[in-house]
């Protein structure tokens, strides 16, 4: 249906690619469905498990002394908004699990943050350098707002899928909804399909 | 989820910032839970689209009529050209109701407060409205802070409110009115004037926080400090 008149107010940079119904922001907008919990970097702790057996606890001193990545990549927001080369640094998902029997694990996983956020994603959206555990934005420590001290990033589907505040991922044989997801959101959130709610 | 048709059936100019869209949908939805939003999207000639989300501001008890209260942004494509081009008897693409976190569902906790800056007053409308209309006993209290006067968006609906229910309360805290016009709160809400509202409501209490950015960090973080459960503050900010 054509709205008479309507046309785009932004210009619209041709040579990047925007999934449908998405717009460009300059800077990274804060959405959460709660308070920003305040975490320092000497209490964080991210706990890996597989199907809720602990596997590996990872410190701060711990995540700095794995292989240190920069990741260059767009993100989607499920409310419309996108930004183009966001700059992190951190962790790639594949250092962590490396020499772990998570390494060949094919199954799922349940991200929760400090505060109780979750979410749900196959394991194969965290291997293959696309996902990490970012702790610095544009060169600068990761605000509270924006999750840090740590988060983990999967820029590739809709950032919901990226919570902050990561405090523990649950590798799980069997996929079940995070908070968004139970909430009437997509189960996987790829942008590109504009796969938002549960039935997209 | 698809994309449905509505019909714009009124328009009313509120302020020169924000003015209320009554739609009625073609296919009337089953039911809406207050607090819910629906997704507007707009199609220019070329096939660009553009969509954004707006909260419902009308009582979910009539859903033959969608009532959305928005703020004309001045970098916003979509609310600029509702604003400016849409006029009654238009029709509009649709998506929803949306949304069933940011709800307020009956008799679930014996006092709700609500924290709102500006146009943030949108959902909560639709939840003080399906109290009113379904005369629900639970205590609310609705804490509304906007910039002036003018800016105060259903005010004489929400005093006869005031005046008519003893478990609806209202303050009004204004950013940037003279004190010459104002006898209430001005200046930004600070940690002791929200710890005295979040002292007198009971430990049954549930936190709703709406609005900028700014204003939902800092009310929903100093209710966090002052000791209220991090399950019990729920927020929806502005981009």
């Amino acid at each position: 249906m054509i709205n008479k008149g309507f046309k785009p107010k932004r210009n619209i940079d041709q040579n990047k690619k925007l999934p449908p119904g998405q717009y460009t922001v300059d800077d990274l907008p804060i959405l959460t469905a709660g308070p920003t919990p305040k975490i320092d970097n000497e209490i964080w702790n991210l706990e890996i498990m597989k199907n809720d057996e602990l596997i590996l606890s990872i410190n701060w001193n711990d995540l700095m002394t794995f292989p240190q990545s920069n990741f260059v990549t767009d993100i989607h927001c499920v409310t419309k908004w996108s930004i183009f080369d966001t700059s992190w640094k951190g962790v790639y998902i594949d250092h962590i699990i490396e020499n772990t029997e998570l390494k060949s694990f094919n199954g799922f996983i349940l991200a929760e943050s400090y505060g109780g956020y979750t979410t749900n994603l196959p394991t194969n959206d965290l291997i293959d350098k696309k996902s990490m555990i970012a702790h610095t934005y544009n060169s600068n420590p990761l605000e509270a707002a924006h999750g840090g001290p740590a988060r983990l990033i999967v820029p590739h589907l809709y950032f919901w899928k990226s919570p902050k505040w990561i405090k523990s991922i649950n590798f799980i044989d069997t996929d079940k909804p995070g908070f968004w997801e139970g909430y009437g959101y997509h189960m996987y959130g790829d942008p590109w399909k504009e796969q938002r709610y549960y039935n997209d | 989820m698809d994309w449905k048709l509505g019909k714009v059936q009124n328009i009313i100019r509120i302020n020169s910032r924000v003015k209320v869209f009554r739609i009625s949908p073609y296919i009337k939805p089953k039911k809406i839970i207050p607090g819910q939003h629906y997704d507007i999207r707009l199609t220019a000639e070329d096939g660009y689209q553009a969509q954004r989300s707006y909260s419902v501001s009308s009582s979910p008890l009539n859903s033959n009529i969608i009532e959305f209260t928005i703020c004309k942004s001045e970098d916003g494509e979509v609310s600029e050209y509702l604003h400016e081009n849409i006029r009654i008897g238009d029709q509009i693409e649709i998506k929803g109701p949306i949304g069933n976190y940011f709800n307020w569902v009956s008799e679930s906790h014996d006092n709700i407060v609500f924290f709102a800056g500006g146009t943030g007053i949108s959902p909560f409308m639709s939840m003080i409205r399906d109290k009113r209309e379904k005369k629900e006993k639970s205590k609310f209290t609705l804490v509304y802070s906007t910039r002036k006067i003018t800016d105060i968006l259903f005010k004489d609906e929400l005093k006869e409110y005031e005046a008519s229910d003893p478990f609806f309360e209202m303050i009004i805290n204004l950013t940037r009115e003279d004190k010459q016009n104002w006898d209430g709160k001005i200046g930004r809400l600070s940690k002791k004037d929200i710890g005295k509202i979040v002292k007198i409501s009971s430990n049954n209490c549930l936190y709703f926080v709406c609005g900028p950015t700014n204003f939902v960090e800092n009310i929903s973080n100093t209710i966090l400090d002052l000791g209220i459960k991090y399950e019990l503050i729920k927020t929806e900010r502005f981009g």
